[in-house]
């Protein structure tokens, strides 16, 4: 069952930057610019980038946490972006989201069971059904049901990132958005939560979005990524392609500053790429080729205009190289 | 009102008391704690130490370290007799989990550990000096000129409301001043004499550690930086008073892979410029590998194992280092395994070796007595059963 589940067309997301005495719109940062993507059931797309490349906005637009400025999201050919508040509804329970920080992103003063039955609220089902529901996700997610009545500031940060997991596919969703979910954590804690996620992908089927700036987590979770900088879509392609070939320059220099553990994992790394300078301000974004201020191998038509992104083999690449 | 909070209440009176008594006899200032009570002038202990037929020349000596703190819980016993020492031009790491106690120990070095925190025992020896029994006084003139901190998070870590130029040259002009009178301040703001010089100290500095532009960077404020310039910055300002030691606790750990790469490498080379001695924090394996001599693996508030960076990732002992490098998610594939079970609640540790209760390989022996440190090979040692002295 392959299906094109979630295709994303040219999804842009502007936010305006005020400014002035009559606080107007002096400019605009454009924190994800045409993004184009798809994502069958149950396979996970991992989207890397340094921070403030658009990530995380690419990840709340998909939830609509975030309405687009312009582009299309169809969930199962469904446009989710054109849809009101209204009638998006049947859809929030299929698309769920993870968030960064299991310490902040759970209401401190409400109990677990609580937090847990939040997104069934707006399904009409017995409060005895969903008790036994959310009893049956924390055993899916190896905590006790005594965990039920407890407050989040009793559970240590691995466990409360469990919850966050139990509390996102509680509604049977389709799709969840999985934002950086164990880079608050620990390594020896990383490990559990990542088999637990891969766990409750094979066994329900979902499809993950998978955003962190773990490059290696990514390579080891995900079938397809997307390189992001500035907003831009810099390379796509299979994840065991982009890892082993890598063809953008910015991906090669993501790639070649891993530190690694051992000789067998750095002979797997391209050679070495220092990249010279800083990002540019997302305000002032250049004219050609986002990231060519800081590209070893930058030519005079990179400053010019900007490279459209050209299918090189499994591939797909944004730059003038290809 | 019950006991301990009267306790409390009578604690806290006493030493407004003793402070306003100090405050009327001149004698020093400040609320009398703990450390002047241990006030023994300066405790000179011999620079130079013998290990077997070898003479090291340690600039830095952890002895039997034990910290607990007192909490409204309970005491929590935090570190546990840990021993350290760092040679000269040396990068020692410490690796561990978050809350085993990297950072106490780091704090208990410069003498900026919480209020509720107790040196129970132990010494720290700083160039033949016990710094856990010098003056307040003489430890605030060690900071910034013989032991410099570079913290973690460049984002919280500068003052948002002063210049780049401001903050480093306060460091510059400042530094090892303790109690600095009105009247010191007021002619040193309008003699005006060196700061040409100190300005082009801050320059030459900034420069040194890869600023581009250090004009434009010395008039900004931290919130128009990046947070890679920011963490530069503060290797700078550490830099600044050419320390003997330096405390990196995970510089560059909220930075992107990129920018993180960039900051190691920039710290390894002016590091290895100047022959300052590191200890560098962090719970990265990777990174450890990259930038330390010496590693330290600590779990728990105790030092497990303790190798040459080559030794320990070649051929790592103790079971804990072994569920932590398993844990690492690899390029070569596999996610990682976790280690069972999670860090012990510090107001009950585990008797015996503070990590039985998660060891594979546990003993009768581990519950009940705690191990020393064994030698394996050469300088790699560990403290685990396993690897010596079962006391059958």
């Amino acid at each position: 069952m392959t299906d094109t589940m979630l295709e994303v067309q040219g999804l842009s997301m502007h936010f305006p930057v005020l400014g002035g005495i009559l606080h107007q719109k002096v400019g605009e940062i454009k924190a994800v610019d045409s993004v184009d993507f798809s994502l069958d059931s149950g396979k996970t797309l991992g989207i890397v980038g340094e921070s403030g490349c658009g990530k995380t906005t690419v990840g709340k637009a998909i939830a609509r946490l975030l309405l687009p400025t312009s582009g299309s999201i169809r969930f199962h050919g469904v446009d989710i972006a054109k849809l009101s508040d209204r009638t998006f509804k049947p859809f929030r329970g299929k698309i769920q989201m993870v968030f960064q920080d299991p310490s902040s992103s759970l209401n401190s003063r409400r109990r677990i069971g609580d937090l847990l039955l939040d997104p069934l609220r707006p399904n009409k089902i017995p409060m005895r059904e969903k008790r036994r529901r959310a009893l049956e996700l924390l055993e899916l997610v190896g905590l006790s049901g005594d965990n039920y009545y407890r407050y989040p500031h009793m559970l240590s940060g691995g466990q409360k990132q469990r919850i966050g997991i139990a509390k996102a596919v509680i509604s049977n969703p389709e799709l969840v958005i999985l934002d950086e979910p164990t880079s608050a954590l620990d390594v020896s804690i990383q490990a559990q939560i990542i088999e637990l996620l891969q766990q409750i992908q094979n066994e329900l089927q979902i499809a993950y979005i998978f955003i962190s700036h773990n490059i290696i987590l990514v390579r080891n979770v995900a079938q397809e990524v997307l390189v992001m900088y500035l907003g831009r879509v810099m390379e796509k392609g299979p994840a065991d392609v982009i890892f082993t070939s890598p063809k953008h320059p910015y991906t090669i220099a993501l790639l070649s500053s891993i530190p690694t553990l051992t000789d067998e994992e750095a002979s797997l790394l391209p050679t070495k790429i220092h990249l010279a300078g800083e990002t540019p301000p997302a305000t002032k974004l250049p004219v050609g080729c986002r990231f060519a201020a800081r590209c070893p191998f930058r030519m005079v038509k990179c400053d010019q205009t900007e490279p459209p992104l050209v299918e090189v083999g499994q591939q797909s690449v944004r730059c003038w190289l290809y | 009102m019950e006991a301990h909070q009267w306790s409390i209440w009578r604690r806290s009176l006493m030493s407004h008391f003793r402070e306003a008594i100090s405050w009327l006899t001149k004698r020093g200032g400040g609320p009398a704690s703990r450390k002047d009570k241990l006030k023994c002038a300066r405790a000179y202990v011999p620079h130079v130490f013998t290990e077997g037929n070898r003479i090291t020349c340690d600039i830095l000596r952890i002895e039997d370290l034990v910290i607990n703190f007192g909490t409204y819980d309970g005491t929590a016993y935090v570190v546990d007799d840990l021993n350290i020492h760092v040679g000269e031009r040396e990068i020692i790491g410490l690796v561990g989990e978050s809350g085993c106690g990297k950072t106490i120990t780091a704090k208990a070095v410069i003498g900026i550990l919480p209020k509720q925190a107790h040196v129970v025992g132990g010494k720290i020896i700083f160039k033949g000096t016990d710094l856990l029994r010098i003056e307040q006084k003489m430890l605030h003139e060690m900071r910034g000129k013989e032991i410099a901190w570079i913290p973690q998070d460049p984002m919280t870590s500068l003052n948002p409301v002063f210049t780049i130029e401001d903050q480093m040259m306060d460091i510059l002009k400042w530094k090892g001043t303790y109690k600095l009178s009105p009247i010191s301040y007021f002619r040193h703001k309008f003699e005006n004499r060196s700061t040409a010089n100190v300005k082009v100290e801050v320059i030459q500095m900034l420069e040194r550690v890869q600023i581009s532009d250090p004009e434009r960077v010395m008039k900004s404020y931290p919130a128009q930086l990046s947070g890679g310039m920011r963490q530069r910055i503060l290797i700078a300002m550490a830099l600044l008073g050419n320390p003997s030691l330096i405390i990196a606790d995970e510089p560059g750990t909220g930075l992107d892979v990129s920018v993180q790469a960039e900051i190691l490498d920039l710290m390894q080379s002016k590091v290895k410029e100047d022959g300052n001695s590191v200890i560098f924090i962090t719970h990265d394996l990777a990174v450890a590998k990259k930038i330390c001599d010496r590693i330290y693996v600590m779990y728990a508030g105790a030092v497990v194992e303790i190798a040459d960076k080559n030794e320990l990732f070649a051929d790592p002992k103790h079971p804990y280092t072994l569920g932590l490098l398993e844990a690492v998610p690899k390029l070569t594939g596999g996610v990682g395994k976790s280690i069972a079970g999670m860090i012990p609640n510090y107001y009950d540790p585990p008797s015996g070796c503070r990590f039985h209760p998660r060891c594979p390989y546990s003993m009768p022996i581990c519950t009940t007595e705690k191990p020393l440190e064994y030698s394996v090979a050469g300088e790699h040692q560990v403290a685990c059963y396993l690897f010596g002295d079962k006391r059958a």
